[in-house]
């Protein structure tokens, strides 16, 4: 659960930095700590995965471009912007239960 | 731990098809330089910048682990070929010895007594070039991955056992050339004409071994070629990086 749930707001971080324009690895992983203040960030390559598993289900593409080194940069698909727009509904739901559930509790005791 | 060795050691410990390696080592290569450049511009010093950019963006093992999965081509997860990867060798003996107990049995128990020892000794070899070729291959085509050091040892090894399978043949067609020698001069035809056929025979497998083990390891060549200029361009990776990421990080 815990995994699953880490998994799954791992690839809603990186689709949606995606959405506001084509990046790098690295860009994502700097625009996701700037603008969560430092809550999220990827450490130790723990991007790329998630990335290439996103590429791989076609929610994002990844094209190279030819200059002096070869880079990479990814961009969201419609299937991405599909795919977050009903995951962080289902998430919002699933964080609504949970802190109302959670609310209820402290305030019962 | 210097750029390009983190990088060289990340190749190591990567265990996807060349291809996909090359493609992440690339990409990661050139973010770790972009990340590093920017943060040298927001006033860290090279080697902080580097060991920074180092942290976020090299893979440890748990991402290497969750790379190899996400890379992996999917027949390479099924049971059998898993248990034949980690268990290679012992498939290849299994092989050698299953050829040469068909061959045996083939030829029956009065084969067995009449045959020249060094056909034996061919058909040993012969089952060890089958065993040896089948498991590149295997890792060639099923596992897709075999590194520089292992296409040499298997190169190598298959070179060894033609060059002694060849050996083997021509010896035991010169034994089979001195008992037709023995023969010449006493015996009747039929008998002679046996000990030809024996000649012949013995020739003909002394010479199949190593023809159809050189043939059997050129299919494997486009796609170690393949493999080799896809590794040259993973090196070039290391040593085409700009001067200060081979510098200590410092600049030049």
């Amino acid at each position: 659960m815990q995994a699953n749930l880490s998994k799954r707001i791992n690839e809603l971080l990186v689709l949606s930095v995606l959405q506001r324009g084509p990046a790098h690895g690295y860009q994502v992983a700097l625009s996701v700590e700037e603008e969560t203040g430092g809550t999220f960030s990827f450490q130790h390559g723990t991007l790329y995965p998630i990335l290439h598993r996103l590429e791989a289900d076609g929610l994002v593409s990844g094209v190279w471009s030819d200059g002096d080194r070869r880079r990479k940069t990814y961009a969201v698909t419609d299937a991405g912007r599909e795919y977050l727009d009903g995951e962080t509904g289902a998430l919002e739901h699933e964080f609504g239960v949970l802190l109302h559930l959670l609310r209820d509790t402290s305030h019962a005791a | 731990m210097q750029p390009d060795e983190a990088l060289a050691r990340l190749d190591r410990a990567l265990r996807v098809t060349p291809d996909r390696r090359l493609s992440v080592l690339e990409e990661i290569g050139a973010d770790l330089s972009a990340l590093a450049s920017e943060l040298r511009r927001s006033g860290l010093s090279p080697s902080a910048a580097h060991a920074q950019a180092a942290r976020r963006l090299l893979p440890d093992e748990a991402a290497i682990t969750a790379l190899e999965a996400a890379h992996a081509p999917e027949r390479t997860r099924a049971a059998p070929i898993v248990w034949l990867m980690r268990w290679e060798r012992v498939a290849a003996l299994a092989l050698t010895a299953s050829l040469t107990a068909w061959m045996a049995l083939g030829a029956g128990r009065e084969g067995l007594r009449a045959a020249n020892p060094f056909v034996w000794v061919e058909v040993g070899l012969a089952g060890l070039l089958v065993a040896n070729w089948a498991t590149a291959g295997l890792k060639l085509w099923l596992g897709e991955d075999l590194r520089r050091e292992e296409r040499r040892r298997y190169g190598q090894r298959h070179a060894g056992l033609i060059v002694a399978a060849f050996a083997a043949g021509a010896l035991g067609t010169a034994v089979e050339a001195y008992a037709l020698i023995e023969l010449a001069g006493a015996t009747s035809p039929p008998i002679l004409w046996g000990g030809v056929a024996r000649l012949a025979s013995t020739a003909a497998l002394g010479l199949a071994a190593p023809v159809l083990g050189l043939l059997a390891w050129l299919s494997l060549t486009p796609r170690l070629v393949r493999y080799e200029r896809i590794e040259a361009r993973i090196r070039r990776l290391f040593v085409a990086r700009p001067p200060r990421f081979r510098n200590g990080g410092r600049e030049p």
